[in-house]
């Protein structure tokens, strides 16, 4: 299970299974690159492990199926696409579940090590971990969470988890490991999140998932100019790839961040392909 | 002699343990429909305000009820804690048109968004009420006879067999 990433689930077709950061087809007895070994889904199946995930209650999830996903104990994801139902342009639910994308988050522990290391001295800098999609920032981000609470002096730390990926929190408490001092704002959009918890919260260092659009960039600067620092990530293939992306070529402009982690696949989720400077300058691979 | 009273004695228990039984069986019906329509008062007013988990509202609901609703309720708890991908709900002696609502009330539960969810309980405590209505208008008029009827139809039978 250890090695189990992410199950993929469409009605009528053959289960995927992410098995160390490779998709096969998951079969009676195992994994297998071979289609005709394959379970295949029923036409309902999306649907009843969606409501079995949601313990019978739908509609205490539905605001989350509105934004395409619920968590469920132990921080997995569920995914959801079908039929949208709208109106007055807002989502009201989906209907007719077609598949599902259950996600399972790992804990590595001191995966982060090295990234902690190079950011870390009297201060924190602020980072930003540059990753295409499933390849562990979303690990990196909870394990350096961890490692700060280690750090003294304590250093306050607040996770603003929009999609409930970091810590996950279920019921009043994170489900996964993201340290002693470490606070949890989840499911609220970036800018808010943002603007609440340094209001609310007054954390040293803030820590999110993914970000991509001018609010969440303005949300950063935001932040970084009320002093607090921040360790981020955004979806990109390598640091090259970042500055091509809106936006972010006026974040490298200013130097905002102060190391660039990029991440791969290469080796398994994880994989450190090189960390740079506030320059762009490759400091380590 | 003594053969023939004891068997006028017989008729009149059997008569009157008949009449009791239907008696019982119209309030237990009374009842459950009662204690169906308090549980989609629960259910909505929970929805619409807590949000608790479906399981969570009936196991609340399971340790103030007392009622064979109990039965039905416990039987929905087992399927959704379990890997079976049939719901089984017993009769509990309804009839069969109250019997197909009642079945498609537990299949429906939670299966929808907020809105949906509570439009459904809302027709479907409607639907209760009817039901309970005609039984209670029913058991005003018969339900105490039971007993009373059975008692005579025994000495009735009784006293041909003498």
């Amino acid at each position: 299970m250890d090695r189990v990433y992410e199950l993929r689930i469409r009605n009528g077709y053959p289960i995927l299974i992410n098995y160390n950061g490779k998709f096969c087809y998951l079969t009676k007895t195992g994994i297998s690159d071979s289609k005709a070994d394959a379970l295949v889904s029923s036409d309902k199946l999306a649907g009843e492990i969606l409501l079995r995930a949601a313990q019978f209650s739908l509609y205490a999830v539905n605001s989350q199926i509105c934004d395409g996903y619920i968590t469920i104990s132990g921080g997995i994801r569920i995914g959801v696409v079908g039929e949208v139902v709208t109106e007055e342009d807002k989502i009201k639910t989906i209907k007719n579940i077609s598949s599902v994308n259950i996600r399972i988050p790992h804990e590595v522990y001191d995966c982060a090590l090295k990234a902690f290391n190079i950011i870390s001295g009297d201060t924190i800098k602020n980072t930003l971990i540059i990753s295409p999609p499933g390849a562990g920032k979303t690990t990196l981000l909870r394990d350096l969470s961890r490692l700060i609470s280690e750090m003294r002096p304590i250093q306050n730390v607040l996770i603003i988890d929009e999609r409930c990926e970091i810590a996950a929190v279920t019921g009043s408490r994170p489900q996964l490991n993201v340290g002693l001092h470490t606070d949890v704002i989840s499911n609220l959009r970036k800018k808010n999140a943002f603007y609440k918890g340094i209001r609310s919260m007054s954390p040293n260092i803030i820590i999110t998932d993914e970000i991509a659009t001018d609010e969440d960039i303005e949300a950063i600067d935001y932040a970084i100019n009320c002093g607090v620092t921040i360790i981020a990530s955004t979806h990109a293939a390598d640091q090259l790839d970042l500055l091509n992306k809106d936006g972010f070529d006026k974040l490298v402009r200013r130097r905002l961040f102060k190391r660039y982690i990029v991440l791969s696949n290469k080796f398994g989720p994880g994989t450190y392909d090189g960390i740079y400077d506030e320059n762009m300058v490759q400091i380590l691979t | 002699m003594e053969l023939k009273l004891l068997l006028l004695f017989a008729a009149v228990i059997a008569g009157t343990m008949t009449g009791f039984a239907l008696f019982k069986r119209a309030d237990r019906r009374e009842k459950y429909f009662e204690s169906l329509i308090k549980l989609c008062d629960r259910l909505i007013s929970d929805i619409r305000f807590s949000q608790n988990s479906v399981s969570v509202i009936l196991k609340n609901f399971l340790s103030e009820n007392k009622t064979a609703l109990n039965t039905n309720v416990n039987e929905y708890l087992s399927y959704i804690s379990t890997k079976d991908s049939v719901l089984t709900i017993s009769k509990n002696g309804l009839k069969e048109t109250e019997y197909t609502y009642v079945k498609s009330f537990f299949e429906n539960l939670g299966t929808s968004d907020s809105s949906t969810q509570l439009l459904e309980l809302e027709n479907a405590k409607s639907k209760f009420n009817g039901f309970y209505e005609e039984i209670q208008k029913r058991n005003k008029s018969y339900s105490k006879n039971y007993i009373k009827l059975g008692f005579l139809f025994g000495l009735a039978l009784g006293i041909i067999l003498l």
